[in-house]
């Protein structure tokens, strides 16, 4: 009862811009898992996926953002696998900036202190790289589009091991940038 | 007169070991995502996949391009300018990024004594909103090569000896995904002075005993106060030659003045116990705090006298502070105070013993809350010495008791009635008692002492 009495005190420090970081990880969290939903969905699913949403927004330091953006992804393929949908550019490329501003919110919410005092700027600086990263998607999935046939093809054998080997260094890649001193 | 204090800590030198930076959890999420992501999207052919691990990758890869190296420098500092209660103090924490790549965002917190009501933010000139204050973190952007300052600023509400720091700093880069390893300074120490409350007294000491000073002494010798016309002896300087009256009389006469002396102060402070609630300055005060600040106005008042004034403690340390006078004795006088704490103990003196150490001219100002029987004793044993003792009653007027069941009303009532008696048995014995209330509190109590040391005494 005492550790709740200080809890709800504390609740009193909250200050707006670490308010305003949660509120952008729990609508990008919310958007993304309605985009990502094959449509149909009952009333109550509606409910699940509010209170899913608002776990990150709540604990963005820990596993929740992980445990949505699985969730989001594992809808969207439930879609387009399971009830063969062909969704449109428009809701792919909402649900990827739904994707990315998930995690880069929850990045910035976690190291944000909930009662810090915070600078203009830093918010502002955060927008503009991540207005950016979504630019340069945005670019990237047209060229996709008019590169490739489709935007769903099957692929042959040695694509696939071609593709395996292109992912295998990406990631390769991303985690020796991450290890690099 | 304003000095700066720093505390500085040099960050450990920077090693290229990767130490001084830690991937976050954010890193690992993009990584691992942007992975299965791509790797599903090969097997199952599915181009959309890789629009989905897009942002992902692209964040990851933009952001680790360019990653830091060094640590945060960390600075605080502050402007000691002699504050006294409800005055301003500042404190500035500066962040240096010594790196080739900017910091998206410092985190600087800073721990401080709750009596120091420090607030600010990155950018003192924005407008304020909503609460703020009270140890939270700041956060502010340091672009690469380039110190920011946070600055705060704000009353220190009650005396003392407060602690400032230590503060500590991490940085945040490559978009969250790296973060550094916290850089904490040293802690600095801020002193805070008593506000004296105005305090006057007209009336004359009760036995001057120096050679110079502004008090009228019942000696006669060089001085200001016209004693009366007397024959003219050997010794006697030339210009004190009253020309009338010898004209007059057709023999010398001259005129004899009393000399001008000054006297020795001593302020009693009575720590055995302390009661009330301290709120600092503008809020309640409780027994010690009224003690201090008392003791600083009368130190105040008499050493601008030109009076020597000692101060001593009457508690578990005992503490003593020679008898001198001016301006530094008065700082001297209000640094002692700063060390004014409760100290209650078992083993105490009786007021002969402290009358020992008492000059027998001097005037003993006791600032006691009486609520200690061996602080009666003390009064009646100075008194016994042949002290002149004013007791000050420290005690807040406006104490309650918490109530703890019906009987508590009437067991308060009852303390007070027993604390009026001793009030008045001490009055008895010579030691007149009165209540704090600022400005010629003192004034009717020293009257009376004064015309009690110009009595004849009986010499035991």
């Amino acid at each position: 009862m005492k550790q709740l009495m200080q809890q709800v005190r504390e609740l009193g420090r909250v200050t707006g811009a670490p308010l305003l970081v949660r509120g952008t990880v729990f609508l990008a969290a919310f958007a993304g898992l309605l985009l990502a939903a094959p449509s149909g969905m009952p009333s109550q699913a509606l409910l699940g996926f509010f209170v899913l949403a608002v776990y990150p927004a709540l604990l963005p330091g820990g596993a929740a953002p992980l445990v949505v953006m699985l969730a989001t992804i594992c809808l969207w393929l439930a879609d387009t696998l399971l009830f063969l949908a062909q969704p449109s550019l428009g809701r792919l490329l909402g649900t990827a900036a739904a994707l990315y501003l998930l995690h880069s919110g929850a990045a910035l919410a976690a190291v944000l202190p909930y009662d810090a005092i915070v600078d203009n700027q830093v918010l502002l600086r955060w927008a503009g790289r991540a207005a950016l990263v979504l630019a340069a998607t945005g670019v990237l999935t047209l060229l996709l589009v008019n590169v490739l046939p489709g935007l769903y093809i099957t692929t042959p054998t040695v694509a696939l091991v071609i593709g395996l080997a292109v992912v295998a260094g990406a990631v390769a890649l991303l985690t020796r940038l991450g290890r690099r001193p | 007169m304003a000095q700066p204090a720093e505390g500085d800590l040099e960050p450990v030198a920077s090693t290229d070991t990767g130490d001084n930076w830690a991937p976050t959890r954010a890193l690992g999420r993009a990584v691992l995502l942007a992975g299965l992501l791509l790797v599903a999207a090969v097997l199952l052919g599915r181009t959309e996949l890789v629009i989905l691990a897009a942002p992902l990758a692209l964040s990851v890869a933009f952001a680790l391009g360019k990653r830091p190296r060094t640590l945060p420098g960390l600075r605080l500092s502050t402007v000691e300018s002699f504050p006294v209660e409800g005055g301003d103090l500042g404190a500035t924490v500066e962040v240096e990024n010594r790196d080739t790549v900017g910091y998206d965002l410092t985190v600087v917190q800073l721990q401080h004594s709750p009596w120091l009501r420090l607030e600010g933010g990155a950018d003192p000139n924005a407008p304020r909103r909503g609460p703020r204050g009270g140890n939270r973190p700041y956060v502010t952007f340091v672009p690469r090569g380039v110190a920011t300052a946070v600055e705060l600023a704000g009353p220190a509400v009650r005396w003392g000896r407060h602690w400032l720091g230590p503060a500590s700093a991490h940085a945040v880069a490559a978009d969250g995904l790296l973060v550094s390893r916290a850089v904490v300074t040293g802690a600095l120490g801020v002193k805070v002075y008593p506000l004296t409350d105005p305090f006057k007294a007209d009336e004359a000491m009760p036995r001057a005993a120096g050679l110079v000073g502004q008090h009228r002494s019942r000696r006669p010798g060089e001085g200001g106060e016209l004693a009366g016309v007397r024959q003219f002896a050997p010794g006697d300087r030339l210009r004190r030659v009253d020309w009338r009256v010898s004209l007059r009389t057709e023999r010398l006469h001259v005129a004899a003045t009393l000399s001008d002396r000054d006297a020795e102060v001593v302020v009693l402070l009575d720590l055995l116990a302390d009661a009330g609630r301290s709120e600092g300055v503008g809020g309640t005060a409780s027994v010690l705090d009224r003690s201090v600040r008392a003791a600083a106005a009368i130190a105040e008042h008499y050493l601008h006298r030109g009076d020597r004034v000692s101060v001593l403690e009457y508690g578990a340390q005992a503490r003593r502070l020679r008898p001198a006078s001016g301006r530094r004795q008065y700082l001297t006088v209000l640094e002692w105070l700063l060390d004014a704490h409760p100290s209650p103990t078992a083993q105490e003196r009786g007021g002969a013993q402290l009358a020992a150490g008492i000059s027998s001219a001097a005037l003993v100002v006791v600032l006691t809350p009486l609520l200690d029987a061996r602080s009666a004793a003390m009064l009646a044993g100075l008194s016994r010495s042949g002290r002149f003792v004013v007791a000050v009653d420290t005690l807040p007027s406006d104490l309650t008791s918490p109530t703890v069941n019906s009987w508590t009303d009437l067991s308060h009532r009852l303390w007070r009635a027993e604390r009026e008696n001793t009030m008045g048995q001490l009055g008895e014995h010579g030691v007149p008692v009165v209540a704090w209330a600022g400005a010629g509190s003192l004034d009717a109590v020293l009257r009376d002492v004064s015309r009690l040391a110009a009595a004849p005494k009986a010499v035991r």
